[in-house]
């Protein structure tokens, strides 16, 4: 992580969760998970909502295959997923 | 994971309209709160990186309306944003360091990034969705898309 703030800038209740999730992945949270609890009202709010409609709203695709279409595309673009 | 029955093809046309437009509506609040929301940098500078990301990433600019912004922004700040916008794991300590260096701010610097992917983002997307529009009102035309 490239800026000191998505490592520790959250908000308090924000920095128990992300270290809850880091003790369970037994070493560190997921960086997409500190970037969208870092001022989530400017993008880590409606970011999860545009998520969870396009991999879980009504769609002609399974929530599966659209999994497998993000993935893909991440891999294609050097991201991890 | 869950095992979603295929709907039935008489259903799917509805149900791909109700999709898009709450995914279009959920992709424009994204837009508004992370170019529009509060933050240390301008609304309207972070737009003008939006839209200049988009035009770079696909969008087609002949049918804007408006004359895309020209942009003048501090040699390593268009430096950071190309790459943002291009292949943003190529992003080092070093060009981060680079824009500490000429003043910004950390959250600046994630106001802006935001600014240049999401508008990168967008751009990607108008461009997938025009292919398919080409696509499906010209079933026997090559693909546009090479």
């Amino acid at each position: 992580m490239r800026l000191s703030q998505l490592e520790n800038g959250h908000l308090p209740h924000h920095r128990v969760l992300l270290s809850f999730i880091a003790w369970r992945l037994g070493g560190r949270a997921p960086d997409i998970l500190k970037v969208l609890y870092y001022r989530p009202r400017l993008f880590g709010r409606p970011m999860n909502q545009l998520f969870k409609e396009l991999l879980r709203g009504p769609s002609e695709w399974t929530a599966a295959e659209r999994e497998l279409i993000a993935a893909v595309t991440s891999k294609l673009n050097d991201c991890e997923f | 994971m869950q095992s979603v029955q295929r709907t039935q093809p008489a259903r799917r046309t509805e149900l791909a309209g109700l999709a898009s437009q709450s995914l279009a509506a959920r992709a424009r609040a994204l837009t508004e709160a992370a170019l529009g929301g509060p933050g240390e940098t301008a609304p309207e500078l972070r737009r003008a990186i939006a839209a200049d990301a988009a035009i770079r990433s696909g969008r087609d600019s002949s049918a804007a309306v408006d004359e895309p912004p020209s942009l003048a922004l501090p040699v390593p700040l268009a430096a950071y944003l190309d790459k943002i916008r291009r292949h943003a794991y190529r992003i080092t300590d070093a060009d981060v360091a680079a824009l500490r260096a000429i003043g910004y701010s950390e959250d600046a610097i994630f106001e802006l990034t935001l600014a240049a992917a999401v508008g990168a983002g967008q751009g990607r997307l108008e461009r997938g969705l025009a292919v398919i529009d080409a696509a499906a009102s010209s079933p026997g035309e090559p693909s546009p898309c090479d």
